[in-house]
């Protein structure tokens, strides 16, 4: 019987997300809107699901004149992401 | 959007994680460039002093121009940090490798210098230079190891040569021909190095 994927992680967009994160200390907004070639609004709707679901954190702040968004997983996120991904595996195993 | 297979989900995953790599910051060189250049100046400044000052031992006081320049470095890199689009575990690696540098220079001073009250002789002070050298050449090679850069390897080696050569060729080159050493050490490992750091940073933008 397979286990269910994460519907959360489930959007392809998230899910990059996620995966860029994972292997990074933290991102900014615009590292993983160049990275994901997703547009600012539809991102940062995702951004905002991802952290509401406790999965990154998310720090607002102002750079000199300039503001910022850097993302950061949360170790809730870190075990959600590699449960997906075990399922994955096992999907692709079977 | 959503109607990825497993393996194509599985994909996407390695690609994203593909993207981090190589990301080399803008600029990521400065710190060595202006360490590299400014510690080659001092050692050169102390050896003029040396051959100048009527009473030369005062010429190694030059060396507390490291202190300011230190400090320049870690603004540098703090700015840099603040203004990264994003941190690898790879720079915090990095950095806390060139923090311990730091902290080991320090203790190593506060050894030679603790070594003159204990043993009464300045005798342990040649060890300085080339001690410090081999901590150089331990930092470039793990720097190289991290960014996977080969300019970093050659500058370690380099500095590990150096060390070696401060030490057999004292009798004749003595203390100021170690500052001549380590200027060119650090010119041709860390500067030199700076320099095509920032020129690869320049192409992965």
């Amino acid at each position: 019987m397979f286990k269910e994927l994460d519907p959360l992680l489930h959007s392809q967009l998230r899910l990059a997300i996620m995966s860029l994160l994972i292997s990074v200390e933290e991102a900014d907004f615009v590292f993983i809107r160049e990275k994901t070639n997703a547009s600012a609004g539809n991102l940062s709707v995702q951004i905002d699901k991802l952290s509401e679901a406790g999965y990154i954190n998310v720090n607002k702040f102002i750079d000199g004149k300039r503001p910022r968004t850097m993302c950061k997983i949360t170790k809730k996120g870190i075990e959600a992401f590699d449960s997906y991904v075990k399922v994955l595996r096992e999907y692709i195993g079977k | 959007m959503n109607n990825l297979t497993s393996e194509e989900r599985i994909k996407l995953i390695d690609e994203m994680i593909a993207q981090t790599r190589n990301n080399t910051q803008k600029g990521a060189g400065n710190v060595m460039i202006i360490c590299g250049y400014c510690v080659a100046i001092i050692a050169l400044l102390n050896i003029l002093l040396v051959y100048t000052l009527e009473q030369p031992q005062y010429a190694a006081w030059i060396w507390l121009l490291s202190i300011p320049m230190t400090i320049v470095s870690l603004i540098i890199n703090k700015k840099k940090d603040r203004r990264a689009l994003v941190k690898t575990q790879v720079d915090k690696i990095m950095s806390k490798t060139w923090i311990a540098f730091l902290l080991s220079n320090i203790a190593l001073l506060t050894v030679i210098f603790s070594s003159f009250f204990v043993f009464d002789t300045w005798l342990f002070a040649v060890l300085i230079t080339p001690v410090i050298l081999i901590m150089l050449g331990s930092g470039q090679y793990i720097t190289g190891v991290i960014m996977g850069f080969r300019p970093f390897y050659y500058g370690s080696g380099l500095f590990w040569i150096g060390a070696i050569l401060c030490i057999i060729l004292y009798p004749i080159i003595h203390q100021t021909g170690q500052f001549v050493i380590l200027a060119i050490c650090m010119i041709a490992g860390f500067a030199v190095p700076g320099h095509a750091l920032n020129r690869k940073a320049e192409k992965d933008v």
